[in-house]
């Protein structure tokens, strides 16, 4: 092993020499993040302002990738949505974490009926259909950006319960969580100090994939207006407001949009596989 | 003989057992949704125009007025006796709603599971003959590609190359073309009953609708089961049977199908579980192409507070997910002779 090398814990030690994946999928990444930070202060247009007489301009010098049916600059809007889109995947991916991180460790670490219960639980939130769950949650909790972001949590918590379960059930077996309890540490301290820690480099990994994930679930429910509203930049219901556009052929209202989300999807799912794949040591390149 | 044993003998008791508390804790969940969806349902009922005395009768018609416990009783004695309700926008049985449009959203992902198996397997198989070979990468890269596109938007892709641009595709209108009459109703499937009834404009029109959102859905899901086929013939393949069964003298093509039995079982249970979830997830690719199904039901019932028809739609997806998880588990054991589930 090199001397340059990156320790990351949880994640095993792995040579700095970059991994071309893992370049490409943390470039797409930053970027995005990036543009959520300054998209919508270098928009050459304003991204939510529609321009009477403008309308469905084809790509030109003036307007990159063209105006939509309301006159709205196409590009302006697809570099500011990142601040609506991956929001709203950061946050609802964070509060998962938090959500499931706990219960699945405590699941994992004392094997009793509630825990069995709660698996049970999180069994049922996973075989419900769940975009016409989110759907549904959505209506009942309104438009507003926070409780789309408190569904897509809730509809992806079962995952890292699920995760960090298997996880804890593996590592509660070593010898240093048995040294632990030994020396009467409590079962909150060994949970939190010990098992926890050690459990996140599969968390980590899975995040990215999850942000992804939940980039699409918004999307598909502003495709359908159950998400985010006109004019708020967005890539779902960008797509949605140009789809009558697309079959009469004016194909620049939903392309750019949808090559900006899948583009950033597959960046952190790219990411996030990389991780998973430097972080096995039975799939790392030798 | 013994299969029948093995399948009759406790396990299949113990697993459809299970799917009964499964079952209770749906229909509460749903219960809990329907009261939680926004808008009075006596108020919706009644009309924008009746007076409060009317609205409180009809609360008291609908049992509103009882304790909430009382309420679900009353919901769960409806649904032994198969009765959802009546949608307040189709004025329709909830039940009759959701059995006119299931079989349309079941052929349109049957076809599309079909069709991503028999690309899928094959291309998975290819993919892990030679490890960081030009197959493996490319049906690593698909697996991840696939996985990021939104399904609205590939379907709406799709439409815009074959039938705006290129015209050899049939417009997104629905399951027929504009001015064809269903077949006589036999599956539900329109393909099925147009052969059976040798109605064949009816038969090309229904598979000419059904390419564009079937390959839309096969692209952009199939990623997943070319993945676990991928990752199960890789894992199989170092197996040391298969290199004992070679030193033996055993062919290729008898070497492959060991291997290709032994690796099919994830991408098998892929194939389940991608069934059980787009019954309730082909909402916008149905949408997009005027599908007329269970998801775009769904869509108009929660955009019209039509929460008898929502909480119908949630519960028959549901069921029909946990009936789909079961049936999977059985068919393990018809695929792998060592799983066998009884202690």
């Amino acid at each position: 092993m090199s001397t340059l090398s990156l320790r990351l814990r949880g994640l095993g030690t792995f040579p700095a020499r970059t991994d071309r994946s893992l370049l490409a999928g943390g470039m797409i990444a930053g970027i995005a993040t990036l543009l959520a930070i300054v998209g919508p202060l270098i928009a050459p247009y304003s991204p939510t302002e529609a321009v009477g007489g403008d309308q469905l301009l084809p790509p030109s010098a003036a307007h990159v990738m063209g105006t939509d049916s309301v006159g709205m600059d196409v590009f302006s809007r697809v570099i500011s949505a990142p601040r609506t889109d991956l929001t709203i995947a950061l946050a609802s991916t964070v509060l998962a974490i938090l959500i499931g991180t706990p219960l699945g460790a405590i699941a994992g670490y004392y094997r009793s009926r509630w825990s069995g219960l709660l698996m049970r639980i999180s069994d049922l939130v996973q075989s419900f259909p769940v975009f016409i769950l989110a759907m549904a949650a959505v209506i009942v909790a309104g438009h507003e950006v926070t409780s789309i972001i408190y569904v897509i949590a809730l509809v992806n918590a079962p995952i890292y319960i699920r995760l960090v379960r298997a996880e804890v059930l593996s590592l509660r077996e070593r010898t240093y969580v048995e040294a632990a309890v030994a020396l009467g540490e409590s079962g909150r301290t060994v949970i939190f100090r010990h098992l926890v820690p050690n459990a996140y480099g599969p968390i980590l990994s899975n995040a990215s994939v999850t942000v992804g994930m939940s980039m699409l679930l918004t999307a598909g429910l502003s495709f359908i207006g159950a998400g985010v509203r006109v004019p708020t930049p967005e890539w779902g219901s960008m797509i949605a407001i140009g789809a009558p556009n697309v079959v009469t052929g004016q194909w620049w209202t939903s392309v750019f949009p949808g090559v900006a989300l899948s583009l950033t999807v597959f960046g952190f799912a790219l990411l996030g596989d990389t991780l998973a794949r430097l972080s096995d040591p039975t799939q790392r390149d030798t | 003989m013994s299969l029948v044993r093995r399948l009759t003998h406790s396990y299949f008791v113990r697993r459809v057992a299970v799917m009964i508390p499964q079952v209770f804790g749906i229909t509460l969940f749903v219960f809990v949704l329907l009261r939680l969806l926004p808008g009075d349902p006596a108020y919706l009922f009644a009309g924008p125009t009746a007076s409060p005395a009317t609205i409180a009768r009809i609360r008291h018609d609908l049992g509103l007025d009882q304790p909430i416990f009382v309420q679900y009783l009353h919901y769960l004695q409806d649904l032994l006796h198969g009765d959802l309700g009546t949608s307040l926008v189709t004025s329709q049985p909830v039940r009759s709603d959701i059995v006119d449009r299931f079989p349309a959203t079941l052929e349109l992902i049957t076809v599309a599971l079909v069709l991503a198996l028999v690309v899928g397997i094959p291309l998975g198989a290819l993919g892990a003959r030679k490890p960081r070979g030009a197959a493996d990468h490319a049906t690593r890269s698909y697996g991840l590609l696939a996985g990021s596109l939104p399904d609205f938007w590939w379907g709406l892709m799709l439409v815009f190359v074959f039938f705006t641009t290129l015209h050899v595709a049939a417009a997104p209108t629905g399951r027929l073309d504009i001015g064809l009459n269903p077949p006589e109703r036999i599956t539900g499937f329109y393909t099925v009953d147009a052969l059976v009834t040798g109605n064949w404009a009816v038969f090309s029109s229904a598979v000419s609708h059904l390419i564009l959102p079937a390959v839309t859905l096969a692209f952009v899901y199939g990623g997943p089961i070319v993945k676990h086929m991928r990752a199960g013939m890789a894992n199989v393949l170092h197996a040391p049977y298969l290199a004992y069964g070679s030193m033996c003298g055993l062919g290729r093509w008898m070497l492959f199908r060991y291997a290709f039995r032994n690796a099919l079982l994830p991408a098998v249970t892929m194939t389940g579980i991608t069934f059980a979830y787009l019954i309730g997830g082909a909402v916008l690719v149905e949408t997009v192409f005027s599908w007329g199904g269970l998801g775009q039901y769904a869509v108009q019932a929660i955009t019209s507070s039509d929460y008898l028809a929502v909480s119908g739609t949630v519960l028959a997806t549901t069921i029909f997910a946990l009936v789909v998880y079961a049936v999977l588990d059985l068919v393990y054991v018809l695929i792998d002779p060592r799983i066998r589930y009884s202690r």
